[in-house]
């Protein structure tokens, strides 16, 4: 099992911490950075898609 | 009119820039994608018919080689997936991006040579798979000057979309684009990791990893192929029609910068859970295992996302076969993602992997996720296209109606028919003996459960042919806007925003593409990395066996017709350590014994049994009678005939070659081998010729059939009569 490998090589005990690690602070900054983020800006964020007024548009005919 | 870049013609300072839209690539890929679809259906439906006609007609395949399951199958997923599926990428991408960026794509030639070299790819995979030009990893089977196409195309997709991103008169880089740009990155690394081969001749390549390595780099593909081929682009366009077709912004924004990285983060780690049980090392196989039990938070989270995005719209939904289309897609992604990270509980694994469960699994996604959202996309842009309304909403409904059906006959029946056999292979009697001892009499019980799958095929194939025709009647109608005017204030410069300054927030990513782009890819490297590099690095990993030797001459080339043939689609080779699977194929596969196997056949699907101790058990006269026909030896058998193999003369021009490729890749054969292989390779094909001819077969001994025994009874002998104690770590 994975406790097997890591015993084989002496330096490998770091490998589990350091990942558990690498999660903990990747989804910590992920959600911080999420939820720093303003109201405004992600309301603005969100409507990208809807601002093309379509109706204004005028068509050129192929 | 032709508009080569996206400039704008009035390029005045805080004024207004008019620019047009490219519509006509859109517009073509969702021909390409329509036209492809229908066939790979088509081609899907002929090969579920295979799997059952042979007990009723046993000359169905009319002994034509590009006929057989084998070869059908390969043309089937690659049609499905980079045809059908890869075309729609592009129609969604190539519409979205230019809208969420305000601008042209970056250059209208990249964008031809884009469309007219993806379709090229595909019309070379049909011919090369139907000729049996494959490599044999499981979407990734197509040979190496292909492989070269694909990254050249990549690349050209890759800049005509990087300069659009560049050139954008929008600040923010809406979610969708990060999809896309995750898509990008990590389609490039997985093709050009897996596709490392060395060329035998110009059709010809063994793969550089072997055995255990090369599985573990196959899976890694496999497994991402769908998560970054047939998940993320498409998350990246539900993001964008979801919420133009509802008319209302997706849910929740922070919620899809937690899914988009948190989804790409955890895909790439999962791969090892097609191998469970295998001759993986036990830790890679329990990290797949974690990771994608995981991996349900952020694929719920995204579907989630997704679905209460219709909050307050769900009358629409009902009204709207659009949204009705989205909905059951968005919702089969929901099932699909619950489903996977269920399969990778190991004892549920033991029962589904190599059952048609996997099948039924992998056909929610495609039938569901991605069918049904490529259906809704291609009913909202077609009438945008042509500015005009659907043909007829009624015959859209039928499609939605008839398609669901097929789907639940399609996926319900494969369920059934998966637990159901691979229970009974399971199954001991009182005594300690196998209930089932004969493997195909698991399948004559299934056969009906296939006559089902077959129907609900051909509903869902119905579904899109109606659609075709209502798709066809709505351009009819209209009329093509080739350049769609619009309208968007010029971009202002990054350092004048004093948003992008500061200290280190999300924004400065959404507004920077090239920072989200090296960001992604070392998010998805690190998964990747972790796994390789102890495998590759550290020999204990894979304990040799001290009596496992190359593979002979003849033999390599019988391997190399195993592969043409794709018998590798329906038999594994791969004993799992269970004693259902020790008592009906003899002693489990040990990593040790795959050492020289370039590429590895270990096969995902059992429609037939296991191969891998098929060596030795029966007498070469058994072989050749079951490759002639193989119901004159397994009465009832759904296998087909293979009469070329006993009229083809053996191709040995390329053995030397092929010697000489191996022993590059570190197979142990002695420097001069290769000048005297084709002597070898006739004097051992005369010894099994001659020994044919005691059972009373006349056979001459320069034929493919003589190849492919010698590779049969080969296999995973070399370690009978080793006792354990022999192997050496």
């Amino acid at each position: 099992m994975f406790k097997d490998f890591i015993k084989q090589d002496t330096g490998m005990q770091i490998y589990p911490i350091l990942s558990l690690l690498v999660f903990i602070g990747f989804f910590v900054l992920i959600i911080a950075m999420a939820y720093a983020k303003k109201k405004s800006e992600i309301d603005e964020a969100s409507r990208i898609p809807l601002d093309e007024n379509d109706s204004i548009l005028t068509f050129n005919k192929e | 009119m032709e508009i080569q870049t996206n400039t704008c013609e009035i390029p005045a300072r805080n004024s207004l820039e008019r620019f047009y839209y490219d519509n006509k690539t859109v517009r073509d890929f969702g021909i390409a994608c329509v036209a492809w679809g229908v066939i790979s259906l088509l081609v899907g439906v002929i090969i579920a018919c295979q799997l059952f006609l042979p007990r009723f007609y046993p000359d169905f395949d009319l002994g034509l080689s590009f006929l057989t399951f084998g070869m059908l199958i390969a043309i089937h997923t690659k049609g499905a997936i980079f045809a059908f599926v890869g075309n729609m990428i592009f129609m969604g991408v190539y519409y979205s991006l230019q809208r969420l960026c305000k601008a042209r794509m970056w250059s209208d030639t990249l964008s031809r040579i884009h469309f007219w070299g993806w379709q090229c790819i595909i019309a070379l995979a049909v011919v090369t798979l139907a000729l049996g030009y494959t490599t044999s990893k499981e979407y990734a089977e197509l040979e190496w000057p292909i492989d070269i196409l694909i990254t050249i195309i990549w690349v050209v997709f890759g800049i005509n979309f990087m300069g659009t991103v560049l050139t954008r008169r929008v600040k923010h880089l809406y979610v969708a684009i990060w999809f896309y740009i995750g898509t990008l990155v990590t389609i490039a690394v997985l093709h050009i990791v897996n596709s490392m081969e060395l060329p035998v001749s110009w059709m010809k390549s063994y793969s550089v990893y072997a055995g255990v390595q090369d599985a573990l780099v196959q899976w890694w593909y496999g497994h991402n192929a769908v998560a970054f081929f047939l998940t993320t682009p498409f998350l990246g366009l539900m993001y964008y029609f979801l919420p133009k077709v509802a008319n209302r912004p997706v849910y929740s924004y922070r919620l899809s910068i937690i899914h988009f990285w948190s989804l790409i983060f955890l895909y790439i780690w999962a791969g090892p859970h097609h191998l469970l049980y295998t001759s993986l090392p036990d830790w890679a196989q329990s990290v797949g295992v974690v990771f994608s039990i995981m991996l349900i938070a952020p694929s719920w989270g995204g579907m989630i996302n997704g679905l209460l995005t219709l909050r307050g719209a769900w009358d629409e939904v009902r009204t709207n076969p659009i949204l009705k289309f989205m909905v059951v897609a968005i919702t089969c992604y929901g099932m699909a993602t619950f489903e996977g990270p269920m399969h990778s509980l190991k004892f549920v694994n033991a029962l589904s992997h190599y059952t048609d469960w996997i099948p039924a699994h992998v056909h929610i996604g495609t039938l569901g996720w991605n069918g049904f959202m490529t259906f809704a996309i291609l009913y909202y842009l077609i009438p945008k296209l042509y500015n005009t309304q659907l043909y007829s909403k009624s015959l859209a409904n039928l499609h939605f109606w008839i398609g669901t059906l097929g789907m639940v006959f399609w996926t319900v029946a494969m369920y059934v028919s998966g637990v159901m056999q691979g229970l009974m292979l399971q199954d001991f009697n009182p005594d300690g003996t196998l209930k089932y001892a004969n493997f195909l009499e698991t399948t004559m019980q299934v056969l009906p459960m296939h006559i089902i799958r077959a129907i609900g095929g051909t509903m869902y194939l119905t579904g899109m042919v109606i659609m075709v025709y209502n798709l066809w009647k709505t351009a009819k109608q209209g009329s093509f806007v080739a350049n769609e005017m619009d309208e968007a204030p010029a971009k202002e410069r990054p350092e004048n925003d004093a948003a992008l300054t500061g200290y280190f927030r999300h924004r400065i990513v959404e507004g920077k593409p090239m920072i989200m782009l090296a960001l992604a890819t070392i998010v998805i490297l690190i998964g990747g990395m972790v796994e390789f590099i102890p495998l590759f690095t550290i020999k204990s990993n894979i304990p040799t066996i001290s009596s496992v030797k190359p593979y002979t001459p003849l033999e390599l080339e019988g391997r190399n017709l195993y592969i043409r043939e794709g018998c590798n689609a329906c038999h594994s080779q791969m004993i799992r350590p269970f004693r259902s699977e020790t008592e009906r194929y003899g002693e489990y596969s040990k990593a040790g014994e795959f050492v020289y196997d370039h590429p590895f056949l270990w096969g995902s699907k059992r429609t037939g049994p296991d191969l891998h101790r098929i060596g030795g058990k029966y007498p070469h006269s058994w072989h050749f009678r079951h490759m002639r026909d193989p119901r004159s030896t397994s009465p009832g058998s759904i296998m087909p005939s293979y009469p070329w193999l006993i009229s083809n003369k053996l191709d040995t021009r390329d053995t030397r070659a092929s010697i000489v490729a191996m022993r590059r890749l570190g197979v142990p054969y002695p420097f001069g081998f290769e000048n005297e292989a084709v002597d070898d390779l006739q004097a051992q094909a005369l010894k099994i010729s001659d020994e044919l001819k005691k059972d009373k077969i006349t056979i001459p001994e320069d034929r493919e059939i003589i190849a492919l025994i010698a590779y049969l009874q080969r296999l995973g002998t070399d370690i009978k009569g080793e006792q354990t104690s022999e192997i050496t770590k």
